[in-house]
């Protein structure tokens, strides 16, 4: 008899709640548990850069250093441009960035990001791009997009575990008492108000791209206190309220609401105002190995040009053009690129390395707390429904994580037993740093125990379905917009860039999202298009 | 009473509960064969002759047995408590995987038959010393006796109903075991390997303890027990657990509980899916049928000569390969699954329908109810827009659509959901004996009024039916509902609500 189908059969023969308390039949759950983490050594070797020193030079018209979606995104505009002499050069085995994922034999699975809201409709490029990939099919007499049906998230999207069972939706459909409930609708009702406020420069006063929001100190004043500082302000006192945009908050953005600043907390609920002619504002996309279809969707179109395994360890400017070493990690080599564009599509920490004394600007601003993402193969879905069905988002009101995507809930498959939930927890109590510090002396035994122990407050019998774990401990997550970020001149100097050499990452407007991701790169390939012209 | 005296009392008595005990064992046994099996006649009647034959081979084997009795005895005694306390346990669990299930049954009955058969030879040769032989014969064979009759009165009037076959056979199996304790304290000098006795003998105590405490729950595991009705087959497939019952004849098969048809009276049902459509449409050659591994509404199909070919799509392969090869499942829908003209393929059929691009006359639509989120997907829009694709202009699909009587609002709201996607339809209902009012859904483009060609000797299914079905009372009349969405799944809300009400 295999160990699995002891426990299962001991656990209903004799379900004896002694033996559970001791760990016998639950804590030793005998799954295998594996790491995907980024190559980090390898990336940690810029800060020393000891590499050979090159023995071929070759040419090329720009260099994208970095290939997640803003990278991506800049070379698909290159490309569209007839601008095609350029390569993306990535240190990972596969671009995509946050936006990557992974597959076992029962789903694909998202390493991190997973959907993306009905996007603005003032946001043509993105429109465009979706329309180029299916992603919208058409557009109704009233001209607003059809979105594929099978990219909208389907019903249950989520449900929260809150006060002992699951309520539908979140925040939650009912259970709710009536002071939580009346709080919880003034706030949405003031995020309704700010959907539609524009400044005195009648710009919205948040919309997405964050660059096209309104410069109006009405609204940009809230960069100066945190989200927190904010809610407390507008005397919201609900404990549930507060949970709630904390959750938000460390969702979107890797920090509290105590650590997030105000006008990025706003941002969240109020930037987001898409119509649709098959869905509605508060709809989104999403797919079963999510974001990383996105991935695939912008490689498609230029996927000759994508070098990975190509760890980008320093430029220099020479007279016109600008030296980029390329170390090969494939090849053991390294190579001088001679670029006359760059397009610097990393993080701002590892800019810092890459360009020194180029880019003197203050770093300490971006900050990247760490985030855990597990990917979990469940043997039988149906042990995680209750009260309410498994949803596409589960989350619980206790839990200091992020809860967990069910993988499966996309799939047409009307009767598929096992799924792979991606489960998310952001490490932010302390300093970015001391967090890093944390979880890098975790060992694989300590993290499958730390992610059960979370598990079995909602689900108490999970071990017994686990049966595999795949582990993405990732050191820097996402930029996080701490108060004052967003006004910070540091912004500026990126968004303009240096002759030649331009940014496209996501830090650079403060949000790790999809969209901004996108916008960025395109802004960046605008720029090299034109100082060519 | 002396203490010589006292043990002997003590022996008798114990003989009185292995008798009860044995009884017992033998009674849940022929009850759950006969649960299980149906037949009752056949189940009890075997189930008696082979315990009565293990008893007669263990009372052979006793004299095998030299020295060492009471250690013997109370070994033994331990040994029936064990095996009589789980068997039932045992049986149920066995009973899931369908094989060798008569072996087990069997084998097990033999097993206590041979224990409980040793012990009244060893026994009386253990009391040979302190009685009489007529005295020793006379109370043996009075107590056992008893015991039976006393067994045979409990069962079915207490022990059935107020504690369940699992509770009983734990039950009785700790008496067993019990006795088996009170012998060693009682005897303590008399008895080899006391402490391994002692040992031995209070685990298991522990063991049944638990499984007494917790039958419930297995019951629960098993679900074989919801059924009353006899059991002729039921197996876990990867998707559902298939269960075949027979009662008086007539073969009905639940699927993960639900039943799906009555032999009585499936006719009606899948007459009234098939027909309606097919006939009215000009040389139908090219079917699609999704859903309906059981070959019923195949067989309809059939009935057709225009008819070239057939593709059913089917998740399940237990299913259809139950439904092709059981002799009596055959007769059923006339080997329909055998069929040249069928293409029978086994997978999912929403991602199995995205791929498709070949068109079909008739469609049948036959999946189970909208119960949940999954197979909501299947009454979406989407769905129906895929199958747009897949059907011939001059087509026509057929969706069972619940009952519009239990679930009025389900039903309608399918009817909206294909008229959302473009389609016209045509409600109608019909009465199925076994599920009540039915409901079916038409979509098409244009479909003729006129019968095009009927098969001949149809059960239930003519012309006039037809205008009869067309026709909903007000009780099931028309309502406005919301349309299935993937994105909002409407339909599965409905049916909660409406069948939650009921069930």
């Amino acid at each position: 008899m295999k160990r699995r189908t002891f426990i299962k059969w001991s656990g209903t023969l004799f379900a004896l709640p002694a033996l559970q308390a001791c760990d016998l039949l639950s804590g030793n759950a005998n799954f295998p548990i594996t790491f995907t983490g980024p190559n980090a050594s390898t990336a940690h070797k810029i800060r020393t850069q000891e590499f050979p020193d090159p023995q071929i030079t070759k040419e090329l018209d720009t260099i994208i250093v970095g290939g997640g979606i803003s990278g991506l995104s800049a070379a698909r505009w290159l490309k569209n441009a007839g601008h095609t002499n350029f390569n993306v050069f990535e240190l990972e085995s596969a671009v995509g960035g946050n936006a990557r994922g992974g597959k076992n034999k029962i789903s694909e699975y998202p390493f991190a990001a997973h959907y993306v809201p009905i996007p603005n409709n003032t946001f043509t490029e993105l429109l465009h791009f979706f329309e180029q990939h299916q992603i919208i099919t058409g557009y109704n007499e009233q001209q607003l997009p059809v979105y594929n049906p099978y990219y909208i998230c389907s019903e249950p999207q989520e449900r929260l575990f809150f006060r002992g069972i699951w309520h539908d939706g979140l925040p939650p459909k009912n259970g709710l008492n009536t002071n939580e409930w009346h709080e919880l609708q003034r706030f949405l009702n003031q995020m309704e108000q700010f959907k539609l406020a524009h400044g005195v420069d009648g710009k919205p006063a948040f919309t997405i791209p964050l660059e096209w929001s309104s410069t109006d100190p009405a609204y940009t004043r809230f960069d100066q206190m945190t989200m927190q500082e904010w809610l407390e302000k507008e005397s919201y006192t609900q404990p549930f309220t507060h949970w709630f945009i904390d959750y938000c908050c460390k969702d979107d953005f890797g920090t509290p609401a105590s650590k997030t600043s105000a006008w990025a907390g706003l941002h969240y609920f109020a930037s987001r105002n898409g119509k649709a002619a098959n869905c509605s504002t508060f709809d989104i996309l999403a797919w079963p190995e999510g974001n990383h279809f996105l991935t695939k969707c912008l490689m498609a179109d230029v996927a000759a040009h994508i070098q990975t395994q190509h760890l980008t360890y320093k430029i220099e400017k020479e007279q016109a053009h600008w030296k980029v070493f390329v170390w090969n990690e494939a090849t053991q080599q390294t190579i001088l690129y001679l670029a006359k564009t760059v397009i610097m599509a990393c993080p701002q920490m590892v800019n810092k390395h890459l360009l020194k004394a180029l880019m003197p600007i203050d770093y300490n601003y971006f900050q990247y707390y760490p985030w855990l993402v597990a990917n979990i193969t469940i043997n039988k879905k149906s042990e995680l429904n209750g009260s309410q069905d498994l949803a596409w988002d589960n989350v619980s009101y206790n839990s200091p994580s992020l809860g967990y995507v069910n993988a499966t809930h996309l799939s047409l498959a009307s009767n598929q037993q096992e799924t792979v939930i991606t489960y998310y927890y952001n490490f932010s109590i302390n300093s970015a740093k001391e967090e890093r510090l944390t979880i890098a002396s975790k060992t694989p035994e300590q993290w499958k125990q730390f992610i059960l122990d979370d598990l079995k407050l909602i689900h108490p019998t999970i071990a017994n379905n686990i049966s595999a774990i795949e582990v993405n401990v990732l050191g820097h997550g996402m930029i996080s917009p701490t108060p004052g970020f967003l006004s910070h001149p540091a912004r500026a100097q990126l968004t303009k860039g240096l002759p030649g050499l331009y940014f496209a990452h996501s830090d650079c407007s403060g949000i790790s999202i999809f969209e901004q991701a996108f916008y960025r790169g395109i802004e960046a390939a605008k720029q090299v298009l034109h100082y060519g012209s | 009473m002396n203490n010589s005296k006292k043990k002997t009392l003590l022996l008798l008595l114990s003989v009185f509960v292995i008798a009860t005990c044995g009884l017992i064992y033998e009674l849940i046994a022929g009850t759950l064969a006969s649960y299980l099996l149906g037949d009752s006649i056949t189940q009890f009647s075997t189930i008696i002759g082979v315990y009565l034959f293990a008893m007669g081979i263990g009372s052979y084997l006793s004299k095998f047995f030299k020295d060492r009795l009471l250690t013997w005895f109370i070994q033994i005694e331990i040994l029936v408590g064990l095996v009589g306390g789980i068997s039932a346990t045992i049986l149920f669990f066995a009973f899931e995987q369908a094989s060798g299930f008569h072996i087990l049954l069997y084998g097990l009955i033999s097993l206590t038959g041979i224990l409980v058969g040793l012990e009244i030879p060893l026994l009386m040769r253990i009391l040979k010393s302190e009685l009489e032989f007529s005295e020793l014969v006379s109370q043996v064979f009075t107590f056992d006796y008893v015991g039976a009759l006393l067994a045979s009165v409990l069962f079915p009037l207490f022990l059935v109903p107020y504690l369940g076959l699992l509770k009983t056979a734990f039950f009785f199996g700790m008496l067993n075991i019990l006795v088996a304790i009170l012998l060693c304290f009682i005897f303590e000098k008399g008895i080899r390997y006391l402490r391994f006795l002692r040992a031995q003998a209070i685990v298991l105590l522990l063991v049944l303890l638990v499984g007494f405490v917790y039958a419930e729950r297995i019951q629960n595991f098993t679900e074989t027990l919801n059924y009353n009705e006899s059991i002729i087959f039921s197996k876990s497939s990867p998707y559902q657990r298939i269960v075949l019952t027979n009662v008086k004849g007539t073969t009905k098969l639940y699927l993960n509980n639900n039943l799906q048809f009555s032999a009585a009276d499936e006719y009606r049902y899948h007459e009234a899916l098939v027909h309606p459509g097919l006939s009215h449409l000009y040389g139908p050659a090219t079917i699609l049928i999704l859903g309906g591994g059981d070959g019923l509404a195949l067989r309809e199909v059939l009935k057709y000569p225009s008819v070239q070919k057939v593709t059913l799509v089917d998740l399940d392969a237990t299913v259809t390969d139950l439904f092709k090869n059981s002799a009596s499942l055959k007769k059923l829908n006339e080997g329909a699954l055998s069929d040249k003209r069928l293409t029978l393929i086994n997978t999912d059929a929403f991602t199995w329908l995205k791929k498709q691009q070949t068109q079909f006359d008739f469609i049948i639509i036959d999946f189970p109810d909208p119960s949940n989120f999954s197979i909501g997907k299947l009454y979406s829009t989407s769905f129906y827009e895929e199958i747009k694709k897949v059907l011939k202009p001059n087509g026509a699909f057929v969706v069972q659509s619940t009952s519009p009587f239990m679930a009025r609002k389900s039903f309608w709201c399918v009817n909206a959901t294909m008229k959302a996607v473009g389609f016209q339809t045509q409600a109608y209902h019909v009465y199925v004996p076994s599920f009540g009012e039915w409901g079916y859904v038409l979509g098409f483009n244009h479909f003729g009024s006129n019968t095009v060609y009927l098969p001949q000797q149809l059960r239930f299914y003519n012309p006039q039916q037809w205008e009869e079905m067309k026709h909903f009372p007000i009780d099931m009349a028309e309502v406005p509902t919301a349309i299935n969405k993937l994105n909002n799944q409407v339909l599965i809300h409905y049916f909660e609500e409406e069948w939650g009400k009921v069930q």
